[in-house]
């Protein structure tokens, strides 16, 4: 994982751990993200949610491009 | 329609899943979880770890820089920092930097909860790639790196408890292994090595 990855990856960690653990969205297991026929990464509402936040702005493309390879 | 679905049993499953050293603290810098890559970079186990803070299980100096990282995050001026620590090689005095990024976990109603931090083992493995490719000693590695890092000769020898004769003696026969002849050459070449 390159340095600027590293970054990134850190961010989204934290905003899926928030997620999970502060929202208490995934009691019954919810998917963190579902991948169409296509490939196409769609994140769990809650996750997408704090995606959506402007200072998540440099991060959300990142985020649905490589959520495959980081975890 | 969908053909994949991931759904996280528990912070130490996505931890697990990532090829960094990676670790979860809570909001006073006590490691509630980390990855096997972790584990093998500072040589301790699990056990070890969980429960404790960095001023309990790494050395002072690096502990403090960790700590100094959460204080920043904590005083809500980031949401996410990233920061360099040297690293020591195992039996040898061979040092580097590790580049750490580290973000704050949030509750709901945004209150930081913790920290998430990955470590790069680039750079590290860089320095340990040049070593061995020239055959360097420790001194020799220990010389070629601070250089690259930009320090004088002066703060070379004084970081290094030598004379500044020595660290000439250091330079020109790490010229001679790597195959250059002034230090703008010894940069191209090590540039030309970082990017292969």
């Amino acid at each position: 994982m390159m340095d600027e990855d590293i970054d990134k990856a850190a961010r989204l960690l934290a905003i899926i751990y928030s997620t999970v653990k502060g929202d208490g969205a995934y009691i019954n297991n919810e998917p963190l993200f579902t991948l169409s026929d296509c490939g196409a990464v769609r994140f769990s509402a809650p996750i997408q949610d704090r995606l959506n936040l402007p200072e998540n702005g440099d991060l959300i493309d990142w985020a649905h491009g490589n959520i495959k390879s980081l975890l | 329609m969908t053909k994949r679905t991931l759904t996280l049993s528990s912070p130490q499953f996505t931890l697990d899943a990532i090829l960094n050293p990676a670790i979860i603290l809570d909001i006073d810098g006590v490691y509630t979880h980390c990855n096997q890559p972790y584990l093998d970079s500072i040589g301790m186990s699990l056990a070890e770890v969980l429960g404790r803070t960095d001023s309990e299980i790494l050395p002072a100096k690096e502990a403090e820089i960790h700590n100094q990282a959460n204080q920043f995050l904590l005083s809500l001026q980031s949401k996410y920092i990233a920061y360099e620590i040297p690293f020591q090689e195992p039996a040898s005095d061979v040092l580097g930097m590790t580049k750490v990024s580290k973000s704050v976990v949030t509750a709901s109603d945004g209150q930081i909860t913790g920290f998430i931090a990955l470590f790069s083992l680039n750079n590290r493995s860089y320095y340990l790639k040049i070593r061995k490719l020239f055959n360097l000693t420790n001194q020799e590695a220990n010389v070629l790196f601070s250089l690259q890092a930009g320090l004088p000769v002066k703060s070379i020898a004084r970081a290094l408890n030598i004379s500044t004769h020595t660290v000439a003696g250091h330079m020109k026969i790490i010229y001679q292994k790597i195959g250059v002849k002034s230090n703008g050459e010894l940069n191209l070449k090590i540039a030309i090595l970082k990017q292969s």
